[in-house]
């Protein structure tokens, strides 16, 4: 197999056929690692993380902070990464790799914000063991660890992955300039609206990508009493899970030759979706739990 | 400055933008106590596009025309005012939702314009073309952040809680960010202003950014 030598000033570079994906998604990777905002939303989300644990309901609301610092700031970061990669291929005329190869190597960028999402998951089970959520607070009854553990892996975690690859979604799919700040405040005002607050809103809840399944929502008599919402944390989590598939591969469509066979796959996984999301929506609890036990803080 | 306006302030964004302030007050009115964290994604907005308005996509072109960019700066204001304008009627119109606090949140979201205006001007004035959407980039999810943590506003009241927050801690922070802003602000017309004016040494060429270009 030949390899390709690219000569600058003072460099030579020999680039094997098939390496160059790999060469850019290295470069992508190092590219989040060090862009300003993915460290400005590390330090607040774990700043935020280790300073406010609950005493009512443990970290069980902690899961915001990976979302928001490393999940939503992931949003404006990828999207700015596939900006500034298609500026760079302007600037040099002839592209060298293909739209395709660049979307690519952002998609495996996302390795930082995850592993990232994986140590504040390991540090987040650590913790709810350390200072578990108290007698007011949740998970109680029949629901266990199991479902603590799923919801923290779902709202924290694949969060940290979906934000930055919702990012890269639109960077493909909408061209205008400023597009992505906005579209994280109105995905933010979405969620807030659909976390439960309003109880007839709360059945399509766990449509969106980001909900609350338990809090201090408060019933008459007791403004801070906790309460379960319906809905199965395991099966969201996979719901998210295939969403974050499907932002991938929507990501690829744009400038790829084979458009036919991934709108397919789309197709699939959207369909996946709508099932795992119908799942998580009708199994697990099945209504709303009241804490039995009286607010501390009412 | 009419056809200046026109084509370099992105008024269908700002308009868009405008909207979704008024849709955020409007949510917030619904649920006061739930929605809260809505005024701190409002400010940050605001803030977003503010800096937005002063992005020069043609600096290279631009930079070096008669237009000084302290005219260019002032000109574009009027794009903030119309969104300054925007947010004051959306807080006015959504007044009794903030429980006697509408004058310091109108307050927070015009200190946080002032502070991406010092921001984006001093970065033009260093010479980058379209410092607006990293500013924005950065301004509106902090403060989504901050807005969106229940307890931050202990730490870092910057969005303090409608009922019982430390309104006062508030005022000093803004206050603090609305001078400093303004300081550097000053500072950086100021120091253009000089740059513009002062008799340029043969051989040298400069720009309206203030970079000195040195001839061969």
């Amino acid at each position: 197999m030949s390899a390709a030598v690219i000569a600058g000033p003072g460099a030579r570079v020999a680039i094997r056929p098939g390496s160059v994906p790999r060469q850019l998604a290295r470069k992508e990777t190092g590219r989040y690692l060090r862009h300003p905002l993915f460290l400005f939303g590390f330090v607040l989300c774990w700043f935020t993380s280790l300073s406010n644990v609950d005493r009512q309901m443990s970290v069980l609301v902690s899961p915001i902070s990976p979302a928001a610092g490393i999940g939503l700031f992931g949003l404006l970061v990828t999207n700015s990464l596939v900006r500034g990669s298609d500026r760079i291929t302007g600037v040099a005329g002839e592209a060298p790799t293909s739209m395709r190869t660049r979307t690519l190597a952002v998609i495996v960028s996302v390795v930082v914000p995850f592993t990232v999402g994986l140590i504040w998951f390991a540090w987040a089970v650590w913790e709810y063991h350390r200072q578990p959520p108290a007698a007011d607070g949740a998970p109680f009854g029949g629901v266990g660890n199991g479902w603590a553990y799923a919801l923290l892996f779902a709202l924290g975690t694949i969060s940290c992955a979906g934000g930055p690859l919702l990012g890269i979604v639109l960077a493909r799919w909408v061209r205008v300039r400023g597009a992505a700040p906005v579209f994280a405040v109105l995905l933010v005002l979405a969620v807030i609206l659909m976390q439960g607050i309003f109880a007839p809103l709360r059945p399509y809840r766990l449509f969106m990508p980001w909900t609350q399944f338990a809090g201090p929502y408060g019933i008459a008599g007791d403004n801070n009493r906790a309460l379960i919402l319906p809905g199965s944390t395991g099966r969201y989590a996979l719901y998210l899970a295939v969403l974050c598939g499907l932002g991938a591969v929507v990501s690829l469509i744009p400038g790829d030759g084979r458009r036919r066979q991934l709108q397919l796959t789309a197709g699939a996984l959207a369909t996946l979706a709508v099932v795992a999301c119908v799942l998580a929506s009708t199994t697990g609890v099945t209504h709303t739990m009241i804490n039995p036990v009286h607010s501390f803080n009412p | 400055v009419t056809t200046y306006l026109a084509r370099a302030v992105p008024w269908r964004a700002l308009s868009v933008v405008g909207l979704n302030l008024v849709l955020l007050l409007a949510a917030l009115s619904l649920r006061v106590a739930r929605l809260w964290p809505l005024e701190g994604c409002a400010v940050g907005l605001l803030a977003g596009a503010v800096a937005w308005c002063f992005d020069e996509p043609s600096a290279a072109i631009v930079d070096v025309a008669p237009r000084t960019l302290a005219w260019r700066t002032v000109a574009r204001t009027t794009g903030v005012v119309w969104l300054i304008a925007g947010w004051l009627v959306a807080v006015a119109l959504t007044r009794e939702t903030f429980h006697g606090h509408a004058v310091p949140v109108a307050l927070h979201g015009a200190a946080a314009a002032l502070a991406a205006i010092a921001i984006v001007t001093w970065r033009r004035a260093a010479g980058t073309p379209t410092p607006g959407i990293p500013t924005a980039a950065v301004a509106t999810p902090t403060a989504v952040f901050l807005a969106l943590g229940r307890r931050y506003p202990r730490t870092i009241p910057l969005f303090p809680y409608v009922f019982g927050g430390p309104w006062g801690q508030a005022a000093i922070w803004w206050g603090s960010t609305a001078g400093l802003a303004g300081l550097l602000l000053l500072v950086t017309l100021i120091d253009i202003r000089s740059i513009c004016t002062s008799p340029a040494r043969p051989g040298d060429v400069r720009t309206q950014t203030g970079s000195r270009l040195k001839q061969p």
